[in-house]
């Protein structure tokens, strides 16, 4: 009952999602999740409803004049003699980053949207970070920006698939070092990631695929999964765009192996079990969602796909 | 001179930001308060206070959206307290209707938005928050989460028995409405 009553949250949420955020009708939602549409339809139409009925375009001259507040406070801020945020922004070495705490962490998120705009150096560099680094904190930044600027649910996916490989890799870093309470986070946000993944790319899916243990071959998930999967109704751009994440997460995994296998390479001979063992747990996890999928990409699981 | 680029970048990087969020947060505001005036007012405040606290933001994985929309939210919960005396309804102002040119239409748009702020009134502080920042700040519930401080699951939750609580207030005032008009139709000689 509790698990129903999960399920259904999570597909009003999608469904939410769609409906308001990226203007899909109430209708689409319906037809992809027929065993819940009575309960869906006056849901969703309340919201929307709401939606329109309380939506307003703000006045453009207050929007000019909050602009020109902002404007001028910005101006006096970097007038102050020291600590200006901007210095640590945009370039200065990485060194700087590693004074006051506060300072490195503070402008981790305006860094992002600066990188976003222009493009530095810092942000190259800072792709190799791993936690507990000064530029990890901007690493992080950039990512959030990447995900808040990307719209489409598929798009989404691929991101969030390309972020699990890295805090895959990240963790065979900090695990060959020793750090095992990095790592264990890590896991939890690599694994996090890749449910990001399914609640844009398998939306509706009610099993976590992630905790379903993966099949013996790369070709076929487990029986459990693939009868939820067959009542997922794809049509041809959802196979498309499938079909792409496939390929995401199949480059993203050789990338995690080979990272995994230079970290073991490196590491004396007790920290290898150790490694070895957070690669598979990390790996099985990746590799359930890749074989799911793939076999989604491959099945003809809707009348859509015949036409 | 370097200087003066960055400040100049770091000043487009707050800018950025402003020009993606400042829709969101002024309809997120004018939703909490029912005023689209003071929506405005408490909106260019909220980026002045982003500008103060950059410097406190920290990354522990909550997006800077939710941290923006908490500014926002601490700010109209103050104001709310502030105004607690007020008798009138605050979500009734009738700053909060833009104008057209159809008179008619305005009468009845003000009618139903009337209508839904008091119906958004009986929820929980709760529920009216998860659809302020879900319809209106549009965010994720991911987001709404983070600017909540509750779980993901919470707030799903939270965001579904809201919409069944309005669900069942707009149907009843259906009812009524209807119930209203057979008896009038009854008395008719």
């Amino acid at each position: 009952m509790k698990r129903q009553q999960e399920e259904f949250t999570q597909v009003l949420d999608q469904c939410l999602d769609n409906v308001i955020q990226e203007g899909a009708t109430v209708e689409s939602c319906l037809q992809r999740y027929p065993q819940h549409a009575a309960q869906l339809r006056p849901l969703l139409t309340t919201a929307l409803e709401t939606r329109r009925t309380l939506d307003f375009t703000s006045n453009s001259s207050a929007k000019d004049r909050a602009r020109l507040a902002l404007q001028t406070a910005l101006r006096q801020r970097n007038a102050r003699p020291r600590r200006s945020v901007w210095g640590l922004l945009v370039g200065v070495s990485a060194q700087l980053l590693v004074g006051p705490r506060r300072w490195a962490v503070a402008t981790a998120a305006a860094v992002a949207l600066l990188v976003v705009v222009g493009g530095t150096g810092m942000v190259a560099a800072s792709s190799e970070s791993v936690p507990g680094q000064p530029l990890y904190q901007v690493k992080r930044a950039v990512e959030q920006v990447r995900l808040t600027t990307t719209f489409n649910n598929q798009a989404k996916a691929q991101l969030h698939a390309s972020l699990a490989s890295r805090r895959s890799q990240e963790l065979a870093v900090v695990a060959a070092r020793g750090d095992t309470k990095r790592a264990d986070r890590l896991a939890i946000e690599a694994e996090q990631q890749l449910q990001q993944v399914q609640d844009n790319a398998l939306p509706g899916l009610p099993v976590t695929v992630t905790q379903v243990a993966p099949g013996p071959e790369l070709n076929a998930p487990p029986q459990e999964l693939i009868d939820e999967m067959k009542l997922l109704k794809l049509d041809v751009a959802d196979k498309r765009s499938l079909q792409a994440l496939q390929r995401r997460l199949e480059i993203e995994q050789k990338v995690q192996d080979k990272v995994f296998q230079e970290q073991m390479r490196k590491s004396p001979e007790p920290a290898r079990k150790g490694l070895e063992a957070a690669q598979q747990a990390t790996r099985q996890k990746y590799q359930a969602m890749l074989q799911a999928v793939k076999w989604l990409a491959e099945e003809d699981t809707s009348q859509g796909d015949t036409k | 001179m370097q200087g003066s680029d960055q400040e100049r970048q770091g000043a487009a990087a707050l800018s950025d930001l402003f020009e993606a969020n400042y829709e969101r947060v002024v309809r997120y505001i004018a939703v909490r308060t029912g005023s689209r005036d003071l929506a405005e007012d408490l909106a260019s405040e909220v980026f002045l206070r982003a500008v103060e606290k950059i410097d406190t933001f920290q990354w522990r994985g909550i997006p800077i959206q939710a941290w923006l929309f908490r500014i926002a939210h601490n700010l109209a919960v103050d104001h709310l307290r502030s105004n607690s005396h007020r008798k009138s309804s605050p979500l009734e102002d009738a700053d909060f209707v833009a104008s057209t040119d159809n008179p008619e239409a305005e009468v009845l748009q003000t009618l139903q938005r009337e209508e839904l702020m008091k119906v958004m009134e009986t929820l929980t502080p709760g529920q009216r928050e998860i659809v302020s920042l879900r319809f209106f700040g549009g965010l994720t519930s991911t987001e709404a989460a983070a600017v909540m401080k509750r779980s993901n699951g919470a707030v799903r939750e939270l965001q579904s028995s809201a919409l069944k609580a309005m669900r069942r207030v707009l149907d009843s005032k259906n009812q009524g409405s209807v119930e209203v008009s057979l008896e009038a139709e009854e008395r008719r000689p």
